[in-house]
């Protein structure tokens, strides 16, 4: 069932694609043009999902649906890492990369059932070391919050 | 005579030796960190090389790639995340090998083949360096173009599962190399106005989210409660054996697969545009398909492992044949050298073994001295690696995604690459729950730019001719070889159909 769903997501993807290559402008003169692969591209995303779920379709019709679709929403908790990585973004530039990390790290493993005590020494451990590291020995410039860390 | 003593000399003093550990260290550090790869370790230490001598410089460069490449395959083993894009092509294999509490003997081997594979590498550099580089200088876009092509072609065939999902996969990698202003034309591409996208998505930040944020993903895609029960499955299996012990055993059974991973390997690398990566992904095809148990392949299987593993440190020495005698980078990493030897004064070129020859001799002895270094500080990374398994993976997540984002975004010191780093992880999770297979995204991704500017070179060349493709020799025979790479799966078939006794023998499967 997934497999359909994913054919068809395919299909509207090789389609967007197509669509969107066909505004690319072109050079006259040249039989190939910026459209040329990402149209190629399009086609095979589009031949390819077919065919997926042709072959999904047909695996379905042989076994029968049990009904359920088989497609259930993705558990809740992926979407914490996620928007943890989206807080980064966000507020890095606000309170600082290491407070930021120390929070995403702190947050993760609270929520995975670690003890207190041993989140904040693991998370403090880490924070420091990924701090010093790429922001010291390899110059990476990380953002400074109003800490000053 | 006299400048290979001079050469040797430049390598063999305490500073010049002193920086050669330090920098197989420091390779080591970034490459067992998943998402820092080896090109990223030579790019961060060339600003710390400005200050060196030339030799020790170049050293310093060489011994960081080669224990990058091995190292990557440290997180690959025991955590399913390679280190590294060159220990992509067989991370199935040492991550089985690893649960099943076999990583030192996996890593031991690895450690063995790499050094074995790095020395068949150097002795090409050494030997056949000028007939080799003379070879590839024949090559013009036309057979980049099927080189593309055959790296692709792989990309299918290494996928387990479906084809056509391997394909999808592909196709996506692909779709994403093409992001960025069109080579030809200038036109900007699915660039959505980013700025930070004109310049095409870089492949780090895809890497680290399509291996290491996909996993976080995964690990918090587990009910809480489920995730304490399975902690004990989940967390690294107990490691027992030593790590030399089975190596005579596995290399006297594939002592052929060593020669044929290293040579071919060192062939790869040699071939402008085709690094460590591609040939790890091509040495593994060729080896799952000529095996006699490719089912075994992708479940902890120690032969793809060999062929592989040679070919990914062979081909690091391998890159350097046209860097050095005609300046074509090999590889993202030579490319970086390029520029650091004219800063040097050595420019390459076919006179550098006349006008600086003690410097090309040192540099061969760094390559020899830097892969049998390999040796002690590889066995050192693989005793130490137990911090992975004592670390459960429910501690170790959390402290990766804040590697993950940093390392993202230390790249370009943008914040584009950490969205972009986020996108493929969500991407790469959904794909990967319907069982779509991730390598080949990331083959894509990287042969995209080199199969489309080849192609537009060509056609411009050839006034839109396609048999011109297919008019010179070279470039005729590697076609043929991508028409015996695709055409492989029904031959394959047809033979087995015709001596199915061939099929396999069974006990090497269950091994």
């Amino acid at each position: 069932m997934k497999d359909l769903l994913f054919g068809l997501i395919f299909i509207a993807l090789g389609l967007g694609v197509w669509l969107m290559a066909r505004e690319f402008p072109v050079v006259p003169g040249m039989q190939y043009g910026a459209d040329f692969f990402p149209t190629l591209i399009a086609i095979g995303m589009a031949v390819g999902g077919a065919l997926l779920s042709f072959s999904a379709v047909r695996q379905l019709r042989a076994e029968g649906t049990d009904g359920t679709f088989g497609i259930g929403l993705p558990p809740l908790g992926v979407l914490l890492p996620c928007a943890l990585v989206v807080a980064y973004i966000y507020l890095s530039e606000v309170i600082g990369a290491a407070p930021m990390m120390l929070l995403i790290m702190l947050t993760l493993l609270i929520q995975r059932g670690v003890r207190l005590m041993p989140s904040l020494v693991i998370s403090l451990v880490a924070t420091a070391v990924i701090s010093f590291s790429f922001g010291h020995l390899l110059k990476v410039p990380l953002p400074i919050g109003p800490l000053g860390f | 005579m006299n400048a290979l003593l001079d050469g040797i000399l430049l390598v063999f003093n305490f500073q010049t030796l002193l920086v050669i550990l330090l920098a197989a260290l420091f390779g080591v550090f970034v490459g067992a960190i998943p998402g820092l790869s080896a090109t990223m370790a030579v790019a961060l230490l060339v600003p710390i090389t400005f200050a060196m001598d030339p030799t020790a410089a170049i050293a310093a460069i060489i011994t960081t790639a080669a224990m990058a490449i091995f190292a990557g395959d440290i997180p690959g083993t025991y955590l399913n995340i390679p280190g590294t894009p060159a220990s992509a092509a067989y991370v199935a294999d040492s991550a089985a090998l690893g649960r099943a509490g076999r990583a030192r003997e996996a890593l031991g081997l690895n450690l063995t083949c790499s050094v074995i594979g790095g020395l068949t590498g150097t002795l090409v550099l050494v030997m056949i360096a000028p007939s080799l580089a003379e070879f590839a200088l024949n090559f013009s876009s036309y057979e980049y173009f099927w080189l593309a092509v055959l790296g692709l072609g792989s990309a299918v065939f290494i996928s387990t599962g479906s084809a056509v999902k391997g394909f999808l996969s592909l196709m996506v990698g692909l779709l994403l190399a093409t992001v960025g202003l069109d080579m030809v034309t200038g036109a900007p591409r699915f660039t959505f106005d980013v700025p930070d996208l004109m310049g095409g998505i870089n492949f780090i930040p895809v890497m680290i989210g399509f291996f290491a944020m996909y996993e976080v993903m995964k690990l918090y895609s587990i009910p809480r409660d489920k995730t304490r029960e399975q902690d004990v499955a989940q967390t690294i299996a107990p490691q027992h054996g030593s790590v030399f012990g089975l190596v005579p055993t596995h290399l006297k059974r594939y002592w052929k697969n060593v020669i044929r991973g290293s040579s071919l390997g060192a062939f790869i690398g040699a071939l402008p545009g085709a690094g460590a990566d591609i040939a790890a992904w091509i040495c593994y095809a060729v080896s799952k398909k000529r095996s006699k148990t490719p089912e075994a392949y992708g479940k902890g299987h120690v032969e793809g492992l060999v062929d592989a593993g040679s070919a990914n440190n062979s081909a690091v020495a391998g890159a350097w044949v046209p860097a050095l005698v005609f300046g074509i980078p090999g590889d993202s990493i030579t490319a970086i050298v390029i520029g650091v030897l004219y800063m040097k004064g050595m420019n390459p070129g076919p006179t550098i073994f006349m006008d600086n020859s003690a410097m090309a001799y040192g540099l061969f002895t760094a390559f020899f001295v830097a892969n049998l270094i390999l040796l002690p500080i590889g066995y050192l990374a693989i005793r130490s690696a137990h911090i992975f398994a004592v670390t459960p993976t429910r501690v170790l997540m959390p402290i990766i995604l804040c590697f993950c984002i940093v390392g993202a975004f230390a790249i370009n010191n943008s914040l584009t690459d950490v969205w972009i780093m986020l996108v493929c992880g969500i991407a790469a999770y959904l794909i990967a729950t319907a069982d779509f297979p991730i390598a080949p995204a990331i083959l894509g991704l990287v042969l995209g730019n080199i199969l489309e500017t080849n192609f537009m070179t060509s056609m411009i060349k050839a006034d839109g001719n396609l048999l011109a493709f297919v008019e010179r020799p070279i470039s005729i025979g590697l076609a043929l070889l991508v028409l015996l790479v695709a055409l492989f799966p029904v031959l394959a078939k047809y033979w087995r159909m015709r001596y199915p006794r061939a099929l396999s023998s069974p006990k090497e499967a269950i091994e």
